[in-house]
């Protein structure tokens, strides 16, 4: 059963608010208002300096587990949101894995589920994992963007992102934070740009709510469980009201899902859900035994949910 | 809506029932699209690749989407849905920020789970292949589908030499749990000198005759043990257009060697219709 063995997070120096950003996304100062009031937004943490090599490889300098076991990596995953990132054949993934001494390693980037791509790399590199003949094979997922473009800033009306950046070890067994369900929709449906489609964007915010609740409660019916056996709600940091909205709508307390990040380091991309995982660990949000439920939307659309055993 | 348990391990290969490539000569309207300089020129920023003003003004190239949806009604009819789509590309798409994987799930029967695999060069293709056969040989799904695309136009100066396509192609191949069998491996850390002696070990592994599709990069790496050389205009879809086109009998073994990875990839393909073929005892590698 696919588990985590270790995560890391980098949340990088910068912290700028929504005024500071606000020229940039030409924001009025409502719409700045509505987004710190209403969405719960306040500030993203960007590296104003550095590449996105270098978010990755802060993500990966987390990781205490790495240190001593780069020879039992043989799958190196990188979680990428946006379909492009750097300019080709630039390929950050190979130059990390170089860095880490993970030549040796099979690396390739998993994409084109935008930022639910965070739990679809979960699933594959559990899937090479099980199939692997070395039970003590391990598979290293990185995630985290650099806010490069006007498509990688801003959802309109609903997120700001950020450059929060993270990795995870992963095992095909273990006793931690074992992955119970995997529930994806993919709607092609939503095929475009929001920022440019106002009559698309209206129609994905009104069948947001429902279609992100059809998986959430898909991965814990398949798991075997009911939502009372879901003791955390990890989300992904698109902005707190709506996950309010869906937690209403599937009759979740909205207090057990970890909204903390919100305000602190924007939308993530596919990193978000193991930037609040970090978090719940570190605030003692998860206890052994415990069964949390992570969550997560992707332009274009894809709604994706997991469950895990801690 | 796609659900899964705890992955498990792969127990029977993903076999080929269907491959389909075309070439497409036209350009794309998004090629002149006025959201393509901008995203490019944010794109490159940091990079400082100059852009290809000539390129932009001409508006060449071609969308991944445009492409695959044209192909898909050969190899999928509308009453056979399908589990799962994979895209495989090496040179980005022309329309930048789309999630083509996506798109094309709304544009197939079934509107299956999608996603791409790529910064891989020539091995995200066969990783996608393998990714397919874990889906399939673990019962998580039953049809897929692996597309593998290419296009012409890079609209910036590339930062290093590395292999541009010099036209549009596409490739399907259609996978489920009967007909042709299929098996992936893959050789991390080959240095050049290696190249040679592991597919010469691939084929010998076989234990019967196979025809070697080689791309034109791993002939010149591995001189003389390719039966067929792919056009070296198609780097990224060339060996799975003869796979399609080529109307082999027997066993067939695709490789290619990824030398900015150190990855030899090879998949092996028994037209021959037995069920207890080579190919079915070929394992995965991944030395």
């Amino acid at each position: 059963m696919t588990a985590l063995v270790e995560v890391a997070a980098h949340l990088p120096p910068d912290r700028v608010s929504l005024e500071e950003l606000a020229p940039r996304f030409g924001l009025t100062e409502r719409q700045v208002r509505l987004f710190r009031r209403f969405h719960g937004l306040d500030q993203v943490c960007l590296d104003n300096d550095g590449t996105l090599f270098d978010l990755l490889v802060a993500a990966t300098d987390g990781l205490e587990t790495l240190r001593g076991n780069e020879h039992r990596v043989k799958y190196v995953l990188y979680a990428r949101g946006m379909p492009v990132a750097v300019p080709y054949p630039n390929n950050p993934l190979r130059d990390l894995c170089a860095k880490l001494g993970l030549d040796h390693a099979l690396s390739f980037t998993v994409t084109h589920q935008a930022c639910a791509t965070g739990l679809l790399a979960l699933d594959v590199a559990g899937r090479l994992l099980a199939s692997d003949p070395d039970p003590e094979a391990l598979a290293l997922v990185v995630s985290g963007e650099k806010t490069f473009t006007p498509d990688a800033m801003l959802v309109p009306e609903t997120a700001v992102f950020g450059e929060g950046a993270a990795a995870a070890l992963v095992a095909a067994d273990g006793p931690n934070d074992r992955v119970l369900s995997i529930a994806t929709s993919v709607r092609g449906d939503f095929d475009g740009r929001l920022i440019i489609d106002p009559e698309l964007a209206a129609r994905f915010q009104y069948e947001y709510p429902r279609l992100l609740s059809e998986v959430l409660l898909a991965a814990v019916d398949r798991a075997g469980l009911t939502l009372d056996d879901i003791a955390v709600v990890l989300p992904h940091n698109v902005n707190s009201v709506s996950w309010r909205r869906v937690a209403k709508r599937i009759g979740y307390p909205v207090e057990q899902v970890l909204l903390d990040n919100v305000p602190v380091t924007g939308h993530s991309f596919a990193a978000d859900p193991f930037l609040n995982y970090r978090t719940a660990l570190d605030r003692g949000r998860l206890r052994p035994g415990e069964r949390y439920l992570v969550g997560a939307a992707g332009l274009g659309a894809t709604f994706s949910a997991m469950v895990f055993e801690h | 809506m796609f659900t899964a348990g705890p992955p498990s391990a792969s127990d029977r290969p993903a076999r080929l029932v269907a491959a389909h490539a075309r070439v497409f000569a036209e350009t794309s309207p998004t090629a002149l699209d006025p959201a393509l300089r901008p995203f490019l020129a944010d794109l490159v920023r940091p990079y400082g690749n100059a852009l290809r003003e000539d390129l932009l003004t001409e508006g060449v190239g071609h969308s991944f989407g445009e492409m695959a949806e044209a192909m898909l009604p050969t190899v999928v009819g509308p009453d056979e849905p399908v589990d799962l789509l994979v895209l495989a590309f090496a040179m980005h798409d022309l329309r930048l920020g789309r999630a083509t994987a996506c798109y094309l799930s709304d544009q197939c029967p079934g509107a299956p789970m999608a996603f791409a695999v790529c910064d891989q060069g020539s091995g995200a293709a066969f990783t996608a292949l393998r990714l397919t056969e874990s889906y399939l040989g673990s019962g998580a799904c039953e049809r897929a589908l692996v597309v593998v695309v290419e296009q012409s136009a890079l609209h910036y100066e590339p930062g290093e030499p590395a292999p541009i396509p010099d036209r549009h192609t596409g490739v399907v191949l259609r996978l489920e749990r009967t007909g042709s069998p299929v098996a992936v491996g893959q050789h991390t850390g080959v240095d050049a000198q290696r190249v040679t002696q592991l597919l010469r070990h691939d084929v010998a592994r076989l234990g019967r005759q196979a025809t070697v599709v080689a791309s034109a990069r791993l002939a010149e790496a591995a001189p003389g043990v390719a039966d067929v050389v792919a056009d070296a205009g198609q780097p990224y879809t060339g060996i799975w257009c003869e796979l399609a086109d080529g109307g082999y009998e027997g066993v067939v073994l695709v490789a290619d060697y990824e030398p900015s990875l150190g990855l030899l990839c090879t998949s092996t393909v028994d037209f021959s219709g037995n069920d207890h073929s080579a190919v079915d005892s070929a394992a995965v590698a991944v030395a």
